[in-house]
C-alpha cells in the first residue's frame, strides 16, 4: 500500500526519481529543490526526508557523515497507485468513467487521443 | 534503622531547609533578579535532594546522632519494668547500655513477642521502613512514566506533520539561530490545547492547528525552542524523579509546583530577551490566544507546554509586562545569593557520611577493626620503606631538594614525598621508617619515582603507580589483599609465601611491554590467575600504559623465570658480564647510598654512567629501559638525546622521552615549535599527549591562524572537538570550491552541478592539471560533447582553456581505463617537497563506498 505524500514531500520524490544515479546525495536535493524555484532549509528538507523515510518512499544508507537516499517506491508505482486512488474516489472504479471523461470534455489533443487509440488497439491485439 | 534510609531522610530535611529559604528569598528577590537564575538556583536543591555528599561535619550529622539515640531508647526501654526476669537492678544495666549503642534492637524485640505485641509491630515497621519508602517510590514512578507515555501515544495517534515549506523553514532559521543543530519536526494535532514540545531524542513541536498568525507561530515556536535547548524536559523529569523518592516530603512537592512555574517565568524571560522588550505585549497576547481552550488532557507532566494554567498565566502576563534588562548591582547580588545558597546546601550536609565510606569492602576477610591506616604519596623521589624501631613514622632525606609531610589523625598516617626541583633524578634514596605493625587501608601511589617496600605484613594495600618503579614484596604470612595497578613504567611483585591462599588476578591492560610471572598461574586472554588454599588474600595487578611487570614467588627472581632474551642481552651487550639477581634494583639503590653525601665529581661520573647506559639501551632497543633510565641524565644530555631522536625521527623513543619534561620548559615549547614549523606531524601528535587543554587550545588557534589543516585535525581531536573539524573542512570546502568555479568562470567555463559548459556546450572531459602536479580536477560527462582542459602558467594561474587533442584524451583515458572504474578514481593530493626515505607520512583519512575496494596508483617525480 503506497501512502499519501504531501506536495513538498512529492517535489522531493521527483527530484530522487529525476536522478539518472543509483543512490542521490544531500546536495543533489538541495540544488534541485533551488533550481525549481523552492528552495528550503537544510533542517527542513532534513525533516522532509525522514518523514519520506517512515512512510517507506526512501531508505537511506550512511556513509560517514553523509546519508546516500535510494527510492523504494519507483515513480510509476507511486503514478498507478495514486491514479488507481483517483478512480476509485471520483470514478468508484471505473477507468472507462475517466477515458470517457478525458474524451467527451475536450481534455485530450488530437495527437494524443490518437496515440491512445493507438494503445489501446496494441492492448487488445496482446490480449 | 536502616542506613540508607537515614541517609535519605537526612537528604529529604536538609533539602527542605533549603526549599523553605528559597521560597522566602522568593518573596524578596521576585521581580528583582533575573528569572533565569531563579530556575536553575532549583537544580542546587534538587541535587542535594538527590545526592548524598557533604562535608564530615554538618548540621545534619549532629542533628542525627541525637536522634538516633532516642529512637534506640524509645524501642529498648520500655521492656525493662515488665521484665519476666526479675533480676537485681545492677545486672540489667549493662544490658540496656548495649543496647542504646547497637541498633539490633529488634532481636531483643522478637524474644518478646508474646508479650508485646504491639511493641513487636513497632520495631519491624521502623526496621522494615524503608522497603515501604521504596515500593511507594518506585509506584510513583512507574505511574508518572505510564501517564507520560500514554499522552505521547495519544498526541502521536492524530498527529499530522506539517507540510507547509514556509512554515518548517521559518522554524529551521529559528532553530538555527537558537544553536539547535538538530532538526525539529514539525505536526499539528487537533486534539491539545495549547503548542506543545515532547520527545527527548526527536523533538517535535505540536500546535492545535496550522491556522495560526505569522507572528503567533513565530513566538510560539521561539519558546517551545528555547525549552528544548534548555533541556527543560530533563529537567522537568529529574524533578519529578526527586519528587518521586521524596514522595512523604510535602515541601518537595511544592518545590516541583515551583520549578515549573520558574521555567515558564524563565523561558519567557529567554524569549523576550531575543525578541525585544517592544515586542513584549504580543507576546503576552499570543500567550492568551494559546489559552483560549486548556484542559483536555493531562498536559503538564512530562511534556513542555507553552501554558499551564490560568493562575500561572495571570502572574507570567505580568512578569513578562515588567520585563527588563538586569542591571549591574543586580547582577552582583545574584552572584552573592548563588555562592551562599551553594555554600548553605553542602554545609547543611548529610548524615553518616563517614559510616558510607568505612563499609568494608567485598573480599575483604581482615578484621581491620581499631589498625592503623596508612596513605604514601611518592612523587619524583626514590624511596625505601624500612622498619621503625619505635611506633612512629619518620624519614631521612635531603631537605633542600625533597618536602616530605607526615602526618596522623584518627589513627590514620598520611605521608606525602616529593621533589623541590622539576627535573629530579631521583639521585638520594629517601628512607622512610615506618612501624612494623598490622594496618588497614594502606594506600601507596607512586607518579615518577621509586617505591620499595617489603614490611606490610597485614593491610589491605591499594597501589597506583603511574611512570614509576615499584618494588613491592609480600612478606611471609602476608594477610590482606592487594589492588595495584601501574600505568607504565615499571612493578614488581615478589610474594614470599608464594602466593599461598591467594586469590590472584593479573590483567593486562597495557600497550607496549610484558608481564613476567610465574609458571603455574592460568592464562586465558589478557588475564592471569592463581587460586590457592583458602583463596582469602585477594590479589589484583593491572597493567596499563606501556611498561614492565614481573609478578615473583620467594625464589623467583632469578635467571628461571626471567624472560631469556633479556638474559642474553644482560649478558652479552648490556653488562658484558653474568646474570646478577636483583640487579636493577641494586644498582639504583647502591648508587644512591653511595650517593648521599656524594661529591659533585660524583655526581658527574653518575650521571656519565647513566649516559653509557641509555647509549646502550638504546642500541639495544629497550623501551622500557630507556625510559627508566632518561630523567637520570641531565639536562644537557637529555637535550641531545631528544634532538638525536627528533633528528632520527624516532618518535616511539621520543615519545617516551618527552614525557618527562615539563611542558613549560624551554625545552618542550622549543620541540614543539620546531615540529610545527617542520610539519612533523608523528612527532607533534606525540607532544600533544602531554600538553594541557590550555596549551592545546593555544596550537589550535594558531593552526586555525595559518591554515595548517593537518595540525588542526591532530588538535582537534585531541580537544575531543571533532565536529568542528568537519565543520570547518566543509566550510573550506565550499570556499575553495566556489573560488575555483569563479576562477574557471572567468575563462569561459561555466557549472551547473556536476556538469561543465564551454561556449555552451557540455563538456565531455574536463581536466584542470595544477603545475607541478598537486592536484588535478577530472570531471567526465558522457553527454557531453567537447573535451577541454585548463591551461595554466608556471604560476598557476588559469590563462586560458583549450580543447583536448586526441591523443591527449587517449593518454589520459589509457591511464584511467588502468583503474577499474574509472567514474570512481579519487586523486588525493599530496605536496611534500622531500620525504626521507623510510619514512611513513600520512595522507589523512578517507572513507570509500567502491565495492571493488581500493587501488593505489603513485606517481612521483
Amino acid at each position: 500500500m503506497v501512502q499519501q505524500i504531501s506536495d513538498a514531500e512529492l517535489e522531493i520524490m521527483k527530484i530522487v526519481w529525476g536522478n539518472p544515479e543509483e543512490v542521490t546525495l544531500f546536495p543533489y536535493i538541495m540544488d534541485g529543490l533551488a533550481a525549481r524555484g523552492k528552495p528550503c532549509q537544510k533542517n527542513t528538507l532534513i525533516v522532509l526526508l525522514s518523514r519520506l523515510m517512515n512512510k517507506g518512499f526512501l531508505s537511506a544508507k550512511k556513509i560517514g557523515r553523509r546519508n546516500e537516499y535510494t527510492t523504494l517506491v519507483s515513480e510509476t508505482e507511486y503514478q498507478t497507485a495514486q491514479t488507481k486512488n483517483f478512480l476509485d474516489k471520483i470514478y468508484e472504479g471505473s477507468a472507462k468513467g475517466l477515458v470517457s471523461n478525458l474524451i467527451f470534455g475536450d481534455l485530450l489533443a488530437d495527437e494524443e487521443y490518437e496515440e491512445l487509440k493507438r494503445l489501446l488497439e496494441k492492448g487488445k491485439g496482446q490480449q | 534503622m536502616n542506613v540508607a534510609l537515614k541517609i535519605f531522610l537526612s537528604m529529604s530535611v536538609s533539602g527542605s531547609l533549603l526549599i523553605l529559604a528559597l521560597l522566602l528569598g522568593k518573596r524578596f528577590v521576585k521581580n528583582k533578579i533575573s528569572r533565569q537564575w531563579q530556575y536553575y538556583i532549583w537544580l542546587v536543591v534538587v541535587l542535594r535532594l538527590l545526592l548524598p555528599f557533604g562535608p564530615e561535619i554538618s548540621l545534619m550529622g549532629n542533628t542525627y546522632q541525637a536522634v538516633d539515640q532516642a529512637i534506640s531508647q524509645a524501642t529498648s526501654l520500655p521492656p525493662q519494668p515488665q521484665s519476666p526476669i526479675n533480676a537485681p537492678k545492677g545486672d540489667f544495666a549493662p544490658w540496656v547500655g548495649a543496647e542504646q549503642h547497637n541498633e539490633t534492637v529488634n532481636s531483643l524485640a522478637n524474644d518478646l513477642t508474646t508479650v508485646h505485641p504491639l511493641q513487636d509491630i513497632g520495631a519491624l515497621l521502623i526496621n522494615h521502613i524503608w522497603l515501604i519508602w521504596l515500593v511507594a517510590s518506585l509506584g510513583l514512578l512507574i505511574r508518572k512514566i505510564t501517564i507520560y507515555q500514554g499522552f505521547v501515544q495519544y498526541i502521536k495517534a492524530g498527529l499530522t506533520p506539517v507540510s507547509d515549506i514556509k512554515r518548517l523553514d521559518e522554524l529551521s532559521i529559528a532553530a538555527e539561530q537558537s544553536g539547535i543543530k538538530k532538526p525539529i519536526e514539525l505536526c499539528v494535532n487537533p486534539l491539545v490545547s495549547s503548542p506543545l514540545l515532547i520527545g527527548f531524542f526527536h523533538p517535535c513541536i505540536v500546535l492545535p492547528s496550522a491556522d495560526i498568525p505569522e507572528k503567533d507561530f513565530r513566538y510560539i515556536i521561539l519558546h517551545e525552542l528555547t525549552h528544548y535547548k534548555r533541556r527543560d524536559m530533563f529537567y522537568k523529569w529529574l524533578v519529578q524523579i526527586t519528587v518521586c523518592l521524596h514522595w512523604f516530603n510535602p515541601l518537595v512537592h511544592l518545590m516541583s509546583r515551583e520549578i515549573t512555574k520558574a521555567c515558564e517565568f524563565s523561558c519567557d524571560e529567554a524569549v523576550l530577551a531575543k525578541i525585544g522588550r517592544g515586542s513584549a505585549q504580543d507576546y503576552g497576547k499570543t500567550l492568551l490566544d494559546a489559552m483560549a481552550a486548556v484542559g483536555r488532557y493531562k498536559e503538564n507532566l512530562g511534556a513542555v507546554t507553552l501554558s499551564e494554567n490560568k493562575q500561572l498565566l495571570k502572574e507570567r502576563l505580568g512578569a513578562i509586562m515588567k520585563f527588563k534588562e538586569p542591571s549591574k548591582a543586580v547582577k552582583i547580588l545574584t552572584i552573592m545569593l548563588t555562592l551562599f545558597l551553594a555554600v548553605g546546601a553542602s554545609f547543611v550536609g548529610v548524615y553518616t557520611v563517614g559510616t558510607a565510606q568505612a563499609a568494608p569492602l567485598p573480599h575483604t576477610p581482615l578484621d581491620m577493626a581499631g589498625r592503623p591506616a596508612l596513605s604514601l604519596d611518592v612523587r619524583n623521589a626514590a624511596v625505601n620503606v624500612l622498619a621503625a624501631a619505635d611506633d612512629k613514622i619518620s624519614a631521612e632525606y635531603n631537605g633542600d631538594v625533597y618536602t616530605v609531610d607526615i602526618s596522623e589523625q584518627d589513627k590514620k598516617w598520611n605521608v606525602s614525598i616529593s621533589c623541590k626541583t622539576n627535573t629530579n633524578t631521583n639521585d638520594e634514596t629517601i628512607k622512610l621508617y615506618i612501624p612494623d605493625i598490622d594496618y588497614g587501608d594502606v594506600n601507596l601511589s607512586a607518579n615518577s619515582g621509586y617505591l620499595t617496600c617489603d614490611l606490610i605484613r597485614s593491610g589491605n594495600i591499594v597501589g597506583n603507580f603511574n611512570m614509576a618503579s615499584v618494588f613491592l614484596t609480600l612478606p611471609k604470612g602476608f594477610a590482606g589483599s592487594v589492588d595495584a595497578t601501574a600505568n607504565s613504567g615499571y612493578f614488581q611483585l615478589i610474594s614470599q609465601d608464594d602466593f599461598k591462599n591467594t586469590s590472584t588476578t593479573i590483567t593486562d591492560n597495557g600497550s607496549w611491554g610484558e608481564i613476567c610471572r610465574p609458571k603455574n598461574f592460568k592464562e586465558s586472554g589478557n588475564l592471569a590467575t592463581f587460586t590457592d588454599g583458602t583463596g582469602a588474600n585477594v590479589i589484583q595487578v593491572t597493567r596499563k600504559g606501556s611498561g614492565v611487570m614481573g609478578i615473583y614467588t620467594s625464589d623467583a627472581f632469578d635467571t628461571s623465570n626471567f624472560p631469556d632474551d633479556w638474559k642474553d642481552l644482560w649478558q652479552n651487550e648490556w653488562q658484558g658480564k653474568s646474570w646478577e639477581d636483583d640487579w636493577w634494583r641494586n644498582t639504583w639503590q647502591e648508587a644512591d647510598t653511595q650517593n648521599a653525601f656524594a661529591t659533585s665529581g660524583e655526581q658527574s661520573e653518575k650521571v656519565d654512567a647513566a649516559s653509557a647506559d641509555i647509549e646502550r639501551y638504546y642500541e639495544a632497543d629497550s623501551l622500557s629501559l630507556f625510559e627508566i633510565t632518561f630523567p637520570r641524565l641531565d639536562d644537557d644530555t637529555q637535550k641531545k638525546w631528544l634532538e638525536k631522536l627528533y633528528a632520527a625521527g624516532d618518535f616511539a623513543f621520543f615519545s617516551v622521552a618527552v614525557r618527562w619534561l615539563d611542558t613549560n620548559s624551554a625545552l618542550f615549547t622549543g620541540f614543539a615549535e620546531k615540529a610545527y614549523a617542520d610539519k612533523e606531524m608523528a612527532i607533534f601528535s606525540t607532544l600533544t599527549d602531554c600538553m594541557d587543554e590550555a596549551e592545546l587550545e593555544f596550537w589550535l588557534d594558531r593552526a586555525l591562524e595559518d591554515g595548517n589543516g593537518a595540525f588542526q585535525s591532530i588538535l582537534f581531536a585531541k580537544l575531543d572537538r571533532g565536529e568542528e573539524l568537519d565543520e570547518l573542512e566543509e566550510k573550506q570546502e565550499k570556499e575553495w570550491t566556489e573560488a575555483q568555479a569563479a576562477q574557471y568562470r572567468a575563462v569561459g567555463v561555466t557549472m551547473d552541478g556536476k556538469d561543465y559548459y564551454y561556449q555552451g556546450q557540455l563538456v565531455n572531459i574536463f581536466l584542470d592539471i595544477r603545475v607541478n602536479r598537486a592536484l588535478c580536477t577530472l570531471n567526465m560527462n558522457p553527454k557531453g560533447t567537447v573535451n577541454i582542459k585548463i591551461v595554466r602558467d608556471a604560476n598557476n594561474k588559469i590563462t586560458g582553456v583549450s580543447y583536448m587533442t586526441e591523443a591527449e584524451v587517449i593518454e589520459l583515458l589509457g591511464n584511467t581505463n588502468a583503474l577499474d572504474d574509472k567514474a570512481d578514481m579519487e586523486i588525493i593530493p599530496v605536496i611534500f617537497d622531500t620525504v626521507a626515505a623510510g619514512k611513513t607520512v600520512s595522507l589523512g583519512e578517507y572513507t570509500t563506498h567502491c565495492p571493488m575496494g581500493i587501488k593505489f596508483c603513485m606517481t612521483f617525480q
